[in-house]
């Protein structure tokens, strides 16, 4: 157990000529569970390999704990790693492939018995542990990785999307259970995934990264409801967040016929357009707003999200609104769609940074954090 | 229109034909090498044991003469001792410098693969030329054993006369043997080493595995199928290893170099006793068969599956 600094750490392959990583600067506390979250190629992957010494570090430095490991090997930083496809050693029992760390570092066969058993019992592969890794499902494989690492006892987890594997009933069963078991362990993790689903569900904090460059770092909570910028608002969230151009106008933004407020201060740089998101579920239909097409509905049961589009100021313009079970209106009916006040996220057009947004989360949303955290 | 029809269906039929199974016309050039060039002379050799030729005039029938008279030999039984033992020697010489060799030359390092090829040179060059080469370079006179007479006078090497001692003779031929045979089978362990998931490496890596310990635990049992294979491979060749022997001691000091194939040989082409050489064949070829059948039924080699399965 341990926290977890990352000091401008860089990792520029050779040839390329941008970085995969560019000065990460991260600080992760103790028993801390941090996923780090971004679309392929965003160096997320990257990030952990360097932490867990499989890629050099460029420039900057990490450490774990008190001690720096930037130009450690792997075996002296103390840390256990579940990969993508496992990594399961073919020719060892579950035992043995769970047993391999400790038997490394000269552990007795009793006590490493005992330990493997323990995990064993944790994790549910104690009728497994004579078998071969070949003779396991997906499902166990992974519980066996998991074993691997938790045996150790390690000061750092490092996940490297190890449920993409998995089939989704069992992803999300797995989920739970990896987000359990790390936090009942009390140790330091570190999670890569491109799932924005999985990030709000299992992280404490998030770091959202893009080529290489931490986007945000923050809780679920946070993420969601203050993006800093519009790749953020964009990648979290599902349905992801309706991101539109919008003409800045006196008192606010223009959205169809209605004029949003926005504070003034938060205008005066912006210029004449902003860029402008709402999440889906603070769309509301009826009244004034932006008369939109209806082109399919996507029933949820409980809920249900409406695909339309629209025409703004001569430009098509797609949106998802939530609405509520059995207020599902007919394909190609016309509806009128308005953000809730004060719901309304505004970002500079061509930074993309936020200029200003909601304060607090709205019911609805807060519901929804409630339910992803 | 009308002219196009008819030839339009012939293509359509001479087409189906080619779908179905190939017929067994198309093995007839592999049947044919295989029978004009194994299964005939097999046939041949075994029924020239149970006559008495001397290469001019015709053979004739003798029965199991020839077969009491090489089983009586000495020279024939110790023949086959010493072939197992050339065989042996060489596997146990060759297979761990190949292996250590071979997982080298896996590494991705560009000055790897430039040692790797130099040192891939001897499998381009016959068997003939190697030992032609090394006669004249272990030569006692003015070879390497008078220009390191400090190495080869020192008493270990028989004082530099290599091929008149049987000891040191068994060495030379176990020695060119290695340094004709490692490339290959280096290619081998190479090709089998890269095969080796990295993954499994950083594993090992994070799980605290130094080089050492890796080389152990991960590469060497993913090399289990490529040792099989190689292993065989020097069995087969070990067995009927010929013409090193003929250049390099002509299966002397004595005897003590005269393995079952150039015994064979002698009888057949110096004494021209061709029953008595067929009898050495046909033993050798059975004794052959036997043992490539025992280690494929040993190792499992019958039943092998894939050392990657369940990574």
């Amino acid at each position: 157990m341990a926290t977890v600094v990352f000091d401008h750490a860089t990792r520029v392959y050779p040839g390329a000529a941008e970085p995969a990583v560019s000065e990460l600067d991260l600080r992760i506390s103790d028993g801390e569970f941090l996923v780090l979250v971004g679309p392929s190629g965003c160096g997320k992957s990257t990030s952990l390999r360097m932490l867990a010494g499989l890629e050099d570090v460029s420039s900057g430095r990490i450490a774990i704990g008190e001690r720096d490991v930037t130009y450690m090997a792997p075996k002296d930083r103390d840390i256990a790693m579940v990969f993508q496809n496992y990594a399961l050693y073919p020719h060892m029992s579950v035992a043995e492939n769970m047993g391999f760390a400790l038997r490394i570092a000269g552990v007795g066969k009793q006590e490493r018995a005992a330990r493997v058993a323990e995990a064993a019992r944790l994790l549910d592969l104690e009728p497994l542990l004579d078998r071969k890794p070949k003779a396991l499902s997906g499902g166990q494989r992974q519980r066996v990785a998991m074993g691997r690492a938790i045996v150790r006892n390690p000061q750092v987890f490092l996940m490297d999307e190890p449920l993409s594997n998995l089939d989704a009933k069992l992803r999300v069963q797995t989920r739970s259970q990896i987000s359990s078991l790390t936090r009942r362990l009390g140790v330091t993790t570190v999670y890569v995934t491109h799932d924005q689903v999985e990030a709000l569900t299992m992280g404490d904090r998030i770091a959202v990264m893009r080529a290489g460059v931490l986007q945000q770092l923050g809780t679920p909570r946070e993420l969601y409801n203050a993006p800093r910028n519009v790749f953020v608002a964009g990648f979290i969230g599902s349905p992801a967040m309706n991101v539109f151009p919008a003409r800045v106008v006196e008192g606010g933004v223009q959205i169809g016929t209605t004029v949003v407020a926005v504070e003034r201060s938060a205008l005066a740089d912006a210029g004449a357009e902003v860029t402008v998101g709402v999440r889906p579920e603070d769309l509301v239909a009826g009244g004034d707003g932006l008369t939109v097409t209806v082109d399919l509905v996507e029933e949820l049961g409980a809920d249900g999200y409406l695909y339309a589009h629209g025409d703004m100021e001569g430009r098509r313009l797609d949106l998802v609104a939530r609405v509520a079970g059995g207020e599902y209106p007919q394909l190609g009916e016309l509806v009128t769609l308005a953000a809730r006040p004060g719901r309304l996220h505004v970002f500079h057009a061509q930074t993309g940074e936020r200029l200003s947004g909601p304060v607090g989360p709205s019911a609805a949303s807060r519901q929804a954090a409630v339910a992803a955290g | 229109m009308t002219t196009l029809t008819p030839r339009g269906r012939t293509g359509r039929n001479s087409g189906g034909a080619r779908i179905g199974r190939p017929s067994f016309l198309w093995s007839m050039p592999a049947i044919t090498f295989f029978a004009l060039f194994a299964i005939v002379p097999l046939g041949v050799v075994a029924w020239l044991s149970f006559n008495s030729w001397d290469a001019i005039g015709s053979p004739h029938w003798v029965g199991t003469a020839n077969w009491s008279a090489m089983f009586s030999d000495p020279v024939f039984l110790k023949s086959f001792r010493i072939t197992a033992l050339l065989t042996a020697l060489g596997i146990v010489t060759q297979t761990p410098v190949s292996l250590l060799i071979g997982v080298w030359a896996a590494g991705p390092q560009r000055n790897r693969a430039v040692l790797s090829a130099l040192y891939f040179i001897p499998l381009l060059m016959s068997s003939l030329a190697i030992s032609v080469v090394w006669v004249s370079l272990l030569n006692p006179y003015f070879g390497l054993p008078h220009e390191l007479h400090a190495v080869f006078g020192a008493g270990l090497f028989n004082d530099g006369f290599l091929f008149s001692s049987p000891t040191t003779a068994i060495g030379v031929l176990t020695f060119v043997g290695m340094w004709q045979w490692t490339p290959f089978h280096t290619l081998i362990y190479q090709g089998g080493a890269r095969a080796i998931p990295d993954v499994l490496y950083q594993a090992a890596a994070i799980d605290g595995a130094g080089r050492v310990r890796q080389f152990f635990h991960i590469t060497l049992p993913q090399l289990r199928n490529t040792m099989m294979t190689s292993v065989v491979l020097m069995l087969v060749g070990g067995l009927t290893t010929f013409d090193t022997i003929l250049v390099l001691t002509q299966g002397q000091p004595g005897t003590s170099t005269t393995s079952a194939a150039y015994y064979m040989y002698t009888k057949a082409f110096q004494s021209f006793q061709f029953g008595n050489a067929s009898v050495i064949a046909v033993v050798l070829a059975v004794f052959t068969t036997l043992l490539s059948l025992i280690v494929v039924r040993v190792s499992g080699w019958d039943r092998m599956r894939s050392t990657q399965e369940g990574i």
